[in-house]
């Protein structure tokens, strides 16, 4: 790949919950606008380092560093991080008091202080991206879980991210609304935005990763470019994995 | 839909205050050049005090109402004002609570019938007395106790006194009486020897000349002059109580009581015993006639609807500001652990402060509160709190206790999610409480916080303990005055559950507005609750 500096580094990561040891050692990097695809089967750390990167989970030991900078240090402005990097979720979390223009535009007002004008114009045109022009003005429990992926997509890059998380966007979705959340997502990919998505759809992966990171037991257990975690793993738990969903 | 929810309660507030507006407050008004001397009576106690609706037969006005007390403790108070140059208002206070208000300084001097017993000389002074009585038993003219001769004569005899009186204490002179529980004034008393359920009750000579004036059915047994009968010299007489360190006014007191003659002091208390309010006195046959409901209301009617918004501006006041209260407490408490030492100790203490706060006013009954504030606060840092304060005080701390846990509730409630994905846009925890959570979490709180409102306009009735004139306490004073207890208090249960159902109405109006076209989360009823625990749960596996 690329020789300049990483945008993002996990170093060594480790996160415990009380006795049970989630993460082992991960570590990777990831350049500026590239996206990785981080596969694996259930409970093997997948979405807990991804919960980790925006510290939604607090790791127990190593480093994570964003453009050089190690986030978990003391003093370091934690919010401010949080606003570059953004997060989409399993379960949508459309704030439920707000309507789908007011979620878009909450977070750039209020964080990003932009004037109601802009963080509205940037919200529409985001809207309009993701094919929600028409429901602007619906709330969240008026809309399909789709829709609601889609409008949590328009919310996240209304902050303009540097680096957008996706954990397991189409999981919990009806199969004939997985294809729309995918289809938004790839043209967010075609744009050269940053991102890392924890996923079970191989076929989206193979398309759009630029590298493959397979996550079994808390480890990096094997990662590559996806003719080569997809055709080739090395690894014996990677063909194994990869045999269930072929099969 | 906060602009609606504001104008209505903005609404709830005016009807308040016009409600209120019946004559509150006009009656301090007057003369304010002079100073006051506030004397403390129950103004329930004919007819040494009895309260009024009109200034006639020389009435002095009762502090914070538009009501007036008058009777043979009133005429007194009137001439020791007019030798001071101080006007008289008086401080309607429960019996219980004229000791507390004397001592305290709220008032100058107990004028209310009292006894000076040794227990009573070792609290406050007494002047020489204003009155001498003769103790009696007052019992139905049918009863086998009406021909009774001795203090032999009351074998299995249900008596009973006021609460905290000496008369209580008589009742054990009389061999084999069956002493009932005290009872707290004189209009209950006589209800009960009417309904049967006591054979007598003890009193001075005084009740039965003016309660035979109503009921020609009863007898008075004289207890003074029955052989063997001892009541000590300070207790059949009647002095005025005066703070213990207040040594210049009990010698101006005593100065002043000397000046009336004796034949002066039985001219007053026969004045007083003619003027003493009665049931069916002074009706016109035409009257006679009326429904007892109608007469009421027409007699009481702005005295009752003063008490209604007395009743809703504490409950309205005191549920909003205990909101709040609720709310700062409840947002405190749900803080999450901050990273720097010196902080966490201080939100730990803040905390632990916190719910000190809400287990004192949750473990503790309001009447308890009310007495304790009004009284303490009084006494220990001599600042007069004006009884509305007070009880708006009371209310609201009592409500915010309350508030606080349930907007917990509603915090801890909110989808974890809600939280995570407010964060991950890098909003502050103000900003996430705010503008995501708050709003959610009140939502669902709405029916609690109805609850509470409720709860509070029958509650207040409690806050009677320190004489605001609420509904329940404007009831007593009317069911004292007519002595027809049960009209009155249907007529004020009967606005409760007005108002408790009108506030129930308005506040499912609100929620549904709330909720929108479809069904939003609400945390309403059990059935949702577990609707919503599946859907967090939901979200945690992920």
């Amino acid at each position: 790949m690329t020789t300049t500096k990483p945008i993002l580094s996990l170093q060594h990561l480790q996160k415990q919950f009380g006795q049970h040891q989630v993460l082992e050692d991960i570590s990777f990097d990831i350049q500026q606008g590239e996206i990785m695809t981080i596969i694996g089967p259930s409970g093997g750390g997948k979405s807990t380092t991804l919960r980790c990167i925006n510290l939604l989970e607090k790791p127990t030991a190593g480093k994570i560093c964003f453009h050089g900078e190690n986030i978990l240090d003391p003093g370091y402005q934690l919010n401010r991080y949080r606003a570059k990097v953004g997060m989409v979720f399993q379960q949508f979390n459309l704030f439920i008091n707000k309507n789908v223009l007011e979620n878009c535009m909450i977070g750039p007002e209020l964080v990003l202080k932009k004037s109601p004008e802009e963080a509205k114009a940037t919200a529409l045109g985001n809207l309009k991206l993701v094919g929600m022009s028409p429901y602007i003005d619906a709330k969240p429990n008026q809309l399909s879980g789709g829709q609601q992926q889609r409008v949590a997509i328009a919310r996240a890059i209304s902050m303009n991210p540097e680096l957008l998380l996706f954990d397991e966007p189409t999981s919990a979705l009806d199969p004939e609304m997985v294809n729309e959340v995918l289809t938004v997502m790839k043209k967010l990919a075609a744009t050269g935005l940053t991102m890392i998505i924890v996923t079970h759809e191989l076929a989206f992966a193979k398309e759009v990763s630029d590298q493959i990171a397979f996550i079994s037991g808390g480890v990096v257990a094997e990662a590559g470019t996806p003719a080569v975690m997809l055709e080739h793993p090395k690894l014996e738990a990677t063909q194994k994995f990869l045999r269930h969903f072929n099969a | 839909m906060k602009s609606r929810l504001t104008a209505c309660l903005t609404n709830l507030l005016v009807l308040c205050s016009l409600l209120l507006g019946f004559g509150q407050f006009q009656s301090v008004q007057a003369a304010k050049h002079e100073p006051t001397l506030k004397i403390g009576m129950e103004a329930n106690y004919p007819p040494y005090n009895w309260t009024q609706t009109t200034a006639t037969h020389g009435a002095a006005p009762i502090d914070g109402s538009k009501q007036f007390a008058n009777g043979y403790d009133v005429q007194i108070a009137k001439i020791i004002g007019r030798h001071l140059h101080r006007r008289v208002v008086v401080e309607k206070t429960q019996w219980d609570g004229l000791l507390p208000a004397l001592t305290s300084g709220k008032i100058d001097l107990i004028i209310a019938g009292m006894s000076p017993t040794s227990d009573r000389r070792k609290v406050i002074n007494f002047s020489q007395p204003y009155r001498k009585s003769t103790f009696v038993i007052i019992v139905n003219k049918a009863s086998k106790f009406a021909t009774a001769k001795g203090l032999n004569d009351f074998i299995e005899a249900r008596l009973t006194a006021q609460q905290g009186t000496l008369h209580y204490d008589l009742i054990k002179q009389l061999r084999g009486a069956k002493r009932e529980n005290a009872m707290t004034d004189f209009s209950a008393m006589r209800q009960s020897l009417q309904s049967g359920t006591i054979d007598g009750y003890v009193a001075e000579d005084i009740e039965y000349e003016s309660y035979h004036r109503v009921n020609k059915n009863i007898v008075a047994i004289n207890l003074s002059r029955m052989k063997g009968f001892k009541v000590a010299e300070s207790d059949a007489i009647t002095s005025i109580g005066v703070k213990k360190r207040n040594t210049t006014l009990l010698r101006q007191v005593n100065r002043i009581l000397a000046t009336v003659s004796a034949a002066k002091r039985v001219a007053l208390m026969n004045a007083a015993v003619r003027q003493q309010p009665r049931a069916g006195d002074s009706q016109t046959t035409q009257e006679k006639h009326e429904n007892l409901f109608v007469k009421i209301m027409r007699q009481y009617g702005g005295m009752i609807l003063s008490g209604v918004g007395m009743t809703l501006l504490l409950a309205l006041v005191g549920t909003i500001v205990g909101f709040v209260i609720g709310l700062l407490v409840g947002i405190v408490r749900t803080i999450p652990t901050p990273t720097t030492r010196g902080k966490r100790i201080l939100l730990r203490i803040v905390k632990w402060l916190l719910s000190v706060y809400v287990e004192i006013f949750r473990g503790t009954p309001m009447m308890v509160q009310a007495a304790v504030i009004y009284y303490g606060i009084a006494q220990l840092w001599h600042i007069n709190l004006n009884r509305t304060v007070a009880a708006l005080l009371i209310v609201s701390i009592n409500t915010g206790a309350y508030l606080a846990e349930v907007i917990r509730g509603g915090i801890t409630a909110t989808p974890q999610g809600q939280f995570e994905a407010a964060s991950a846009l890098g909003m502050s925890h103000s900003q996430k409480m705010w503008h995501i959570i708050l709003p959610q979490a009140i939502r669902n709180c709405l029916p609690s916080i109805t609850n509470e409102f409720i709860v509070n306009i029958k509650d207040t009735s409690v806050l009677s303990i320190i004489s605001v004139s609420e509904l329940f306490f404007v009831g007593t004073t009317v069911a004292s005055q007519t002595f027809e207890f049960f009209p009155t208090y249907f007529i004020i249960s009967v606005i409760y559950l007005i108002l408790t159902f009108s506030i129930t109405r308005i506040f499912n109006l609100i929620e549904r507005r709330l909720a929108g076209p479809k069904n939003y989360d609400l945390m309403g009823n059990q059935l949702q609750v577990g609707l919503m625990e599946s859907e967090i749960q939901h979200d945690d596996n992920n």
